[in-house]
């Protein structure tokens, strides 16, 4: 079980990726949690780790989470914000080390929330290599 | 006592930053996003109005103060780094006094930790490389003098040495190492920023002498 979490630099790109993600999957009921912990404010671009850390709080409480970034400090932040979680917590939650746009859309089409958070990964890391011929 | 002299420091240290913001997001440019000036102010902006509640903070929990705060504001690479390095260092003040050795041993630990964690090492064209001309000088200095101000002071040429070598380097980490040899020419604006934050600690420690 995993739920979804999104870090970008602009707040924006990752609320319009999930609407784009959402439409593109014909808006069915979903079976994950996604969070947008992007920006530094709606209007600002960065990452902040401490805001990331608390998605992942609210992500796992009843689950596992696996967090959608694209590059630079979306990584870096993400793994600190990890690097931040209580022991217990931080084998709860991946990277998705994937394309942000393609990762998210096909996620939220396979919108099967009984997959564990490594086993989404590996059927996306699998699906994106079939979708660009790797 | 202590958190006033702090307080004091980030707020010389803002100044500073303040006055170089343009000058950095300048140099960002050249390789970057142009932003990091900007970011790193706003990060010490944030930090110095976080100062206000640090009222009977011990070292250990002021730095931890100092560090979740560029987490959450910087916005940047830089900003993680320069957390996870005080972060990191917090662990180690849990003691009264504080000499030059201990001064050079929290040097250490920040420098391996940004290693660490930005996954990158001296002389690839980053803060580490103007932090380690600072800590290398430091070290030196420390052989001749105990006057902390003195050392300080040629800590902070070492770390200008520093910054000016990365000019010639080719940028091995972050967004700059997409640039490969066209990266060199250009001064790296994290080590010049480090120089930055360090010369506004330096005017404190002119200003109180003695």
């Amino acid at each position: 079980m995993a739920n979804l979490i999104v870090v970008s630099h602009s707040f924006k790109l990752a609320k319009e990726t999930i609407h784009f993600a959402k439409e593109m999957s014909g808006n069915k009921e979903l079976d994950y949690q996604i969070i947008n912990a992007s920006g530094l404010d709606e209007n600002t671009f960065g990452t902040d780790s401490t805001k990331i850390t608390a998605s992942i709080i609210e992500a796992t409480a009843d689950s596992e989470a696996i967090i959608f970034h694209e590059i630079g400090s979306s990584i870096l932040a993400s793994e600190m914000a990890i690097d931040m979680l209580e022991d217990s917590l931080k084998n709860k939650v991946i990277l998705a080390k994937l394309p942000l746009v393609e990762s998210l859309f096909i996620a939220l089409n396979v919108n099967n929330q009984n997959m564990r958070a490594v086993d989404l990964q590996t059927m996306l890391i699998s699906e994106i290599k079939t979708l660009y011929g790797f | 006592m202590q958190t006033r002299a702090i307080k004091e420091i980030i707020e010389s240290i803002t100044t500073h930053l303040q006055k170089n913001k343009d000058y950095l997001n300048e140099l960002d440019r050249a390789v970057g996003d142009g932003d990091h000036g900007s970011n790193i102010y706003r990060g010490f902006e944030a930090v110095l109005a976080d100062s206000q509640t640090w009222e009977d903070l011990n070292l250990s929990a002021t730095m931890k103060k100092i560090g979740m705060v560029l987490l959450g504001k910087v916005g940047g690479a830089s900003g993680v780094l320069y957390a996870s390095a005080c972060l990191k260092i917090s662990q180690g003040l849990n003691k009264e006094s504080f000499n030059n050795e201990d001064f050079l041993n929290a040097m250490k630990v920040g420098i391996a930790e940004i290693m660490l964690k930005g996954k990158s090492k001296i002389g690839d064209k980053t803060m580490l490389d103007a932090m380690s001309g600072f800590t290398e000088a430091f070290a030196k200095k420390m052989q001749e003098t105990s006057d902390f101000y003195e050392i300080f002071k040629y800590a902070v040429n070492g770390a200008k040495e520093g910054d000016e070598k990365t000019k010639d380097m080719v940028a091995k980490s972050g967004r700059a190492s997409y640039l490969g040899e066209r990266s060199i020419g250009h001064i790296d604006a994290g080590a010049t920023s480090f120089c930055v934050i360090a010369e506004g600690i330096l005017e404190y420690l002119e200003k109180n002498r003695g």
